[in-house]
């Protein structure tokens, strides 16, 4: 654990079940003023993102919110291997990282954010964990395209490489209709997990919203893209205090160098001032 | 086997670096040969698709003792990202090594590394008379092994592969309907940028300096992988030259990161197999 002057560190493991997970706490050295709980990308998005999201949580922690950083089961260095969870284990991981953020400073609110799936995953959960805030940063909202945008990706990579492609998209779906768990360049992708990634749409969501919601599109337009507008409409319509924003910079969770996303943070962060200071 | 994975922490130039140590259900004080993990460029102790986590869990398994740490300025270790320098990674490494000899009976350490995780490996293994055995897995070329004939060569090397597989209609077809930056996807097979002259003057002295190593290195790449394919043979070259103990091994078509289940499965297979061979693991 780091100790100093503005925060702490903390290394924590969060039974599960059989199983656990692990997270790391940020903590300030003064009271919280309010508690974020962050959730994950998927896939190779996940190692992409690490270091942006940890200086993520960095950031909102000197400006006084203790963040809960996990690893869903079978991702990172939580327990299990990546096929053996689904979606519904994975909401089930949100609000177990819930329940233990909210054990730190039960008088405190959560805010709970996410980044591209875990954006999803984090609109199925919110409710549960009572979230009065939620930060949907580069949001996936459907997972079918988004499965298909990665098994595309994986064909090209598998092009560049080898020349030709050995599979494709039909044999992937005979291959997991079988009961054949496919291969998502190293991830092990079973047909429960298709099916139910396959079944996600926040188009879909609840009729209630959280009280505020900041939308964060990474993009080099300078606008809003048509499906964040119309989430957003959605969001307003069910009574939520939408702040949508466009942040231009590059899709770090694709990249493998490292980036500077000290827009897409400070974006993060004065929203949050900003949403504390009207509480 | 009752294993245990521990969250860890260290400090290394007055930072915190922080990592998972995984310890087989081995008797209190029984000596350990450990695996410590070294991730490439901008990576993290997970490794690529979880590569690290996955290999950490099967060794463990086979009785080795494991650490994977983020280094200075990368996953969770404290740090800014643009001050990290190989020779950073390198001192990082050394206080790794420091931590696990005073936490537990190790006997033998052994070095993984992948891409330039792997030069971190041969820098320290150059000058810590503790390590014994490397992993390379993809290892990036360094010092004078990297000649501006290699440099060439793989610059046209990979500009030919690449032209040879766009120039079909069915991948251009492909990738102009599909809405994906090929520049991005390329840049992700590439790799990070060149040393400076500084830098490689600095690696070839580190480089004569392991000519010294008398441990056993094993050298995994992939047949797809332009760039470590030519360093690879620069390597075996190196070491034949040295009579240093070497295996290198080719994967056929894995690519830099082996993103497969089979590739990966392969690389910590063999991995596996040659530490087990070693001896002195116990199980």
């Amino acid at each position: 654990m780091k100790s100093g002057p503005a925060y702490r560190e903390e290394q924590v493991i969060i039974p599960q079940g059989a199983d656990w997970l692990y997270a790391m706490l940020h903590a300030p050295a003064s009271p919280a003023k309010n508690l974020v709980l962050i959730c994950n990308p998927l896939f190779e998005e996940r190692k992409s993102a690490h270091r942006v999201l940890v200086d993520m949580a960095r950031s909102l922690c000197l400006q006084g919110s203790a963040v809960l950083r996990f690893d869903y089961r079978g991702c990172g260095d939580s327990s299990g291997s990546f096929e053996s969870f689904s979606v519904r284990d994975w909401i089930d991981d949100i609000r177990a990282a819930g329940v233990f953020l909210k054990s730190r400073a039960p008088d405190r609110h959560i805010v709970l954010a996410g980044l591209r799936l875990g954006c999803a995953l984090a609109m199925q959960a919110w409710r549960d964990i009572g979230a009065e805030r939620l930060v949907l940063l580069e949001p996936i909202l459907s997972g079918a395209e988004y499965l298909d945008q990665e098994f595309r990706k994986s064909l090209i990579k598998e092009m560049m490489t080898s020349g030709s492609g050995t599979r494709t998209g039909e044999s992937v779906h005979d291959d997991l209709l079988q009961g054949k768990t496919v291969d998502f360049d190293g991830f092990p992708v079973s047909p429960v997990l298709y099916r139910d990634m396959a079944a996600l749409d926040v188009s879909r969501h609840e009729a209630a919203s959280p009280r505020k919601v900041l939308v964060v599109n990474v993009t080099s337009l300078d606008h809003l893209s048509p499906k964040l507008l119309k989430l957003c409409s959605s969001l307003k319509s069910h009574g939520s205090d939408v702040q949508a924003s466009v942040v231009s910079e590059p899709p770090f969770w694709n990249l493998v160098d490292i980036v500077d996303s000290s827009n897409l943070i400070k974006t993060t962060t004065d929203w949050m001032q900003v949403t504390d200071e009207h509480d | 086997m009752n294993m245990i994975e521990t969250p860890v922490s260290f400090e290394s130039s007055g930072r915190i670096l922080r990592g998972i140590l995984h310890l087989p259900g081995t008797p209190a004080g029984a000596p350990l040969t450990c695996v410590v993990f070294l991730n490439g460029w901008p990576g993290s102790r997970i490794g690529p698709h979880r590569m690290f986590v996955t290999a950490a869990r099967q060794l463990t398994a086979d009785g080795f003792c494991c650490l994977r740490f983020d280094f200075g300025g990368r996953g969770e270790s404290d740090g800014l990202a643009a001050e990290a320098t190989i020779r950073s990674m390198v001192a990082d490494t050394r206080c790794a090594i420091n931590s696990l000899v005073a936490q537990a009976n190790i006997s033998r350490v052994v070095l993984l590394g992948i891409c330039s995780g792997a030069k971190v490996a041969i820098a320290e293994a150059a000058d810590d008379a503790r390590v014994q055995a490397l992993v390379l897995w993809s290892p990036e070329a360094m010092g004078h092994l990297r000649s501006p004939a290699t440099k060439a060569a793989r610059s046209a090397s990979m500009a030919m592969e690449y032209i040879h597989k766009l120039s079909k209609p069915g991948t251009w077809k492909k990738i102009l309907t599909f809405d994906v930056n090929t520049r991005m996807v390329q840049k992700a097979l590439v790799g990070p940028a060149e040393p400076t002259e500084e830098e490689t003057r600095e690696e070839s002295q580190t480089l004569q300096r392991f000519g010294s190593f008398r441990g056993s290195v094993i050298l995994l790449y992939g047949g797809s992988d332009g760039q470590t394919r030519l360093a690879a043979a620069n390597y075996r070259e190196f070491f034949e030259t040295r009579r240093l103990k070497c295996e290198v091994h080719e994967i056929p078509h894995a690519n830099h990161n082996f993103y497969s289940l089979a590739w990966e499965k392969t690389v910590i297979d063999a991995t596996r197999k040659w530490l087990l061979n070693l001896g002195n693991c116990a199980t």
